[in-house]
């Protein structure tokens, strides 16, 4: 059976990370992992701390360009005869599609998120001219959703013949109801900018004089003392913090397909998200959640939900049949390995 | 597996130079690539932002075009304040603007930049623009589809005798389907020289899932709340108030009996005329309602609805009512004729008559029989025939066979 290498530029945490790891461990396939950095065990994303898959690390720097990256990395493809290799998340797609081609193997590229995540970031020019390049040559691009598949062709990085989408699965057994509703609005988010932390404050401060009573959450966020939400730091496991929410509020300002969401959905509680392109592709407005373009809007459609426990309860019990039916990691992972054998 | 491994100095100079061509030439499987590549479609709505019938019709096609894995993308006029890039249910709208020749210099550029990225060209109505931008795209080796949703459109440009409709006409060859959503705009298709097989009827569709029957409990609550009791039939009209929608002729029929409770949902030019007409008639048990983005409550709460519309090129309310499980009394009309069977889903009178609409009404109110059947069968028939999920696929299977 054909050996494949899954290729990412770091494995600590993320959105991408958890999806991997949903991969790694619903796939039957010969799979191998290569983090561009290396980071020590302790730091790992949980699920990779106990994996009995290899995993190899390309460099001892936090560079992900360092010079020794390149080599070890034809080395390691050399050595353990991989067929394919999947990059995840921008940073790798460059190295592993040169890889890839220097010993003729196929290559999957996967960009995470949208075009404005390379366009606000901290990239420079040269890295996002040679994204460019390599995404437009790779073999595959495997899109986590439409809205994303469809700002990269309409923008003109990606070929529409070899473009692929697969929406971010959940798992719904892990993500289970929890039998009782919490009493708490929470989002999931590291301290990043374009997650909008400073929108769920502000939010936050609007509710608490209708809502003196109910704590707002926010999970992998900094930790820190005096803010009017209650900030847990990061969190290793986001399911009891979930088993808190009655609502669960995102106001990112862009992404690319989100995995709390999803599994906030899947453990039947609504959703009160900003209408982005990809978020839309997962909450429908006014049948599983509630979506807003603005801080006015979201913060009624809270105090809406807040108000009615009726509608609550039916929201939630529509997101999870819709997650059931649609969104199932295994149904996902099955159409990656569609995928894999569309290329061997 | 056994990689290739250069030994001498010129293989391994072969081997960069091949190595740097790899990377920007070639595709593994590209054959296979193109077949199984997602579907790209492009529609072309204009005025997207007025969401009226067929605008509306259009963004519940892309979303569920979407759903079932093609991609989307919609290009439309600016008019207002609306962001020129949005994504919205994992579609893209583009809102171009400018007027006269820029905003067509606009349209040909974007045409232009993505001619090899789009598989088929989808125009909505039979617009100047939607003609010029299907030209464009034909131009630009693309199928083009274009669905015609309002009567006489094309029957005007084929015998008007302008200088702009004459060109327009010229182009009425270069479009590779035509699509009409009744019977009648088929035929109306047809006379103006237009070979049949590119005409193919599709109808507009409706989210049946969306709009359904609520059960008789849940019901009752709801005519608890709106003041009606078990024996009253409330008698539902939905649409705008216009003199096309035949409402007068349905308030002189209801001054012969009210059978009932007639609810008028809607607003336009003709309410406040309509609502002098009722005091005048003397009609007691009308109500006024003025226009509502949601009208599905009044479809899980009424028993029966009328439509008297003189003209119509497809109703889309009447759908919804038969998908919510109403049985119906509409006059006999196109577009009509296509969904509404005499005595299958509801009862078909004549239009302007007021004396057989009050018959019509009369028999709805006393056999709760017929008026079973008759609910049942159009909920079937929607679920069988007019759901997003049925037109979609047909959607799907005209585009591909254009693909080919």
């Amino acid at each position: 059976m054909a050996r494949i290498l899954h290729l990412i530029s770091q494995i600590e945490q993320g959105g991408a990370q958890r999806q991997l790891a949903y991969v790694v461990a619903n796939q039957k396939w010969d799979l191998e992992i290569a983090s561009l950095i290396a980071s020590p065990k302790e730091k790992l994303f949980p699920f990779f701390q106990h994996t009995e898959v290899p995993i190899h690390f390309l460099s001892n720097s936090n560079d992900f360009y360092a010079p020794e990256i390149l080599p070890s990395l034809i080395k390691l493809v050399r050595d353990r005869e991989y067929s394919l290799i999947f990059c995840w998340l921008f940073q790798s797609i460059v190295q592993g599609l040169v890889a890839a081609r220097a010993v003729q193997i196929p290559c999957i590229a996967s960009p995470r998120n949208m075009l404005e995540h390379l366009k606000r970031g901290s990239f420079r020019k040269w890295e996002k001219l040679l994204i460019r390049r390599a995404l437009w040559n790779a073999d595959r691009i495997l899109f986590p959703s439409y809205s994303v598949a469809m700002d990269f062709i309409d923008s003109g990085w990606a070929q529409t013949a070899r473009s692929r989408i697969i929406q971010n699965g959940v798992d719904t057994d892990y993500f289970g109801l929890s039998g009782k509703e919490g009493n708490a609005i929470v989002t999931i988010g590291r301290d990043a900018p374009e997650k909008g932390l400073e929108d769920f404050e502000s939010i936050a401060t609007n509710l608490r004089t209708d809502f003196a009573t109910v704590p707002f959450c926010v999970a992998g966020g900094k930790k820190a003392q005096g803010s009017p939400v209650e900030l847990l730091g990061h969190v290793e496991d986001v399911r009891p913090v979930l088993e808190r929410a009655m609502i669960f509020l995102n106001t990112s300002i862009f992404e690319g397909m989100s995995n709390a969401v999803l599994e906030a959905q899947s453990m039947g509680i609504p959703v009160v998200a900003k209408r982005l392109g990809s978020t839309s592709e997962i909450v429908e407005d006014g049948i599983t959640g509630l979506l807003a373009d603005n801080i006015q809007d979201l913060t009624s459609a809270c105090r809406k939900l807040l108000n009615d426990a009726d509608l609550r309860k039916e929201m939630g019990r529509r997101a999870r049949e819709r997650m059931i039916s649609r969104f199932q990691i295994a149904a996902q992972t099955k159409k990656i390995e569609a995928l894999y054998s569309e290329l061997l | 597996m056994n990689y290739y491994r250069p030994t001498s100095f010129t293989e391994r100079v072969k081997k960069i130079l091949q190595l740097y061509w790899n990377f920007f030439t070639r595709d593994i499987a590209s054959k296979q690539a193109i077949a199984l590549q997602p579907l790209s479609i492009l529609m072309i709505v204009p005025q997207l932002d007025r969401l009226g019938g067929y605008e509306r019709q259009a963004l519940e096609l892309s979303g569920s075009l979407v759903q079932g894995g093609n991609l989307v993308m919609i290009v439309t006029e600016q008019r207002g304040k609306f962001p020129s890039r949005e994504f919205r249910n994992g579609f893209l709208i583009h809102r171009l603007n400018g007027t006269g020749i820029f905003f067509l210099a606009r349209l040909l550029g974007f045409l232009f930049a993505r001619r090899s990225r789009v598989h088929v060209v989808h125009c909505h109505g039979v617009t100047g623009f939607t003609l010029i931008a299907s030209r464009i795209a034909k131009m630009l080796v693309q199928p083009v589809v274009l669905k015609a949703a309002t009567r006489d459109d094309v029957r005007s440009i084929f015998q008007s005798k302008s200088v702009k409709c004459v060109l327009y006409r010229s182009w009425f060859r270069k479009i590779d389907r035509w699509i009409a959503i009744s019977t009648e705009l088929k035929e109306e298709i047809l006379s103006c020289d237009i070979p049949e097989e590119r005409i193919i009827r599709i109808p507009n569709a409706v989210h049946h899932e969306k709009f359904t029957a609520l059960p008789s409990e849940q019901k009752n609550v709801l005519r608890a709340e709106a003041g009606i009791t078990s024996d009253q039939t409330v008698f539902l009209f939905v649409g705008r108030l216009e003199k096309r929608k035949g409402v007068d002729v349905l308030l002189h029929a209801w001054q012969k009996q009210e059978v009932g409770v007639l609810w008028i949902v809607g607003a336009g030019q003709e309410e406040p005329n309509l609502k002098k007409l009722s005091e005048d008639l003397g009609l007691s048990r009308v109500k006024f309602f003025g226009t509502t983005l949601n009208p599905l409550t009044y479809y899980q709460t009424a028993d029966v609805f009328v439509f008297p519309s003189l003209k119509e090129g497809f109703p889309n309310v009447l759908l919804e009512a038969m998908s919510c499980g109403l049985p119906c009394i509409s006059t006999e009309i196109g577009g009509v004729a296509d969904i509404l069977k005499e005595d299958l889903q509801g009862i078909l009178v004549p239009p302007n008559d007021p004396d057989r609409l009050s018959g019509a009404m009369i028999r709805m109110a006393s056999s709760s029989g017929d008026r079973l059947r008759w609910s049942q069968a159009a909920a079937k028939t929607v679920r069988d025939q007019y759901d997003f999920s049925v037109i979609t696929g047909l959607y799907i299977s005209l585009y591909s066979g254009l693909m080919r």
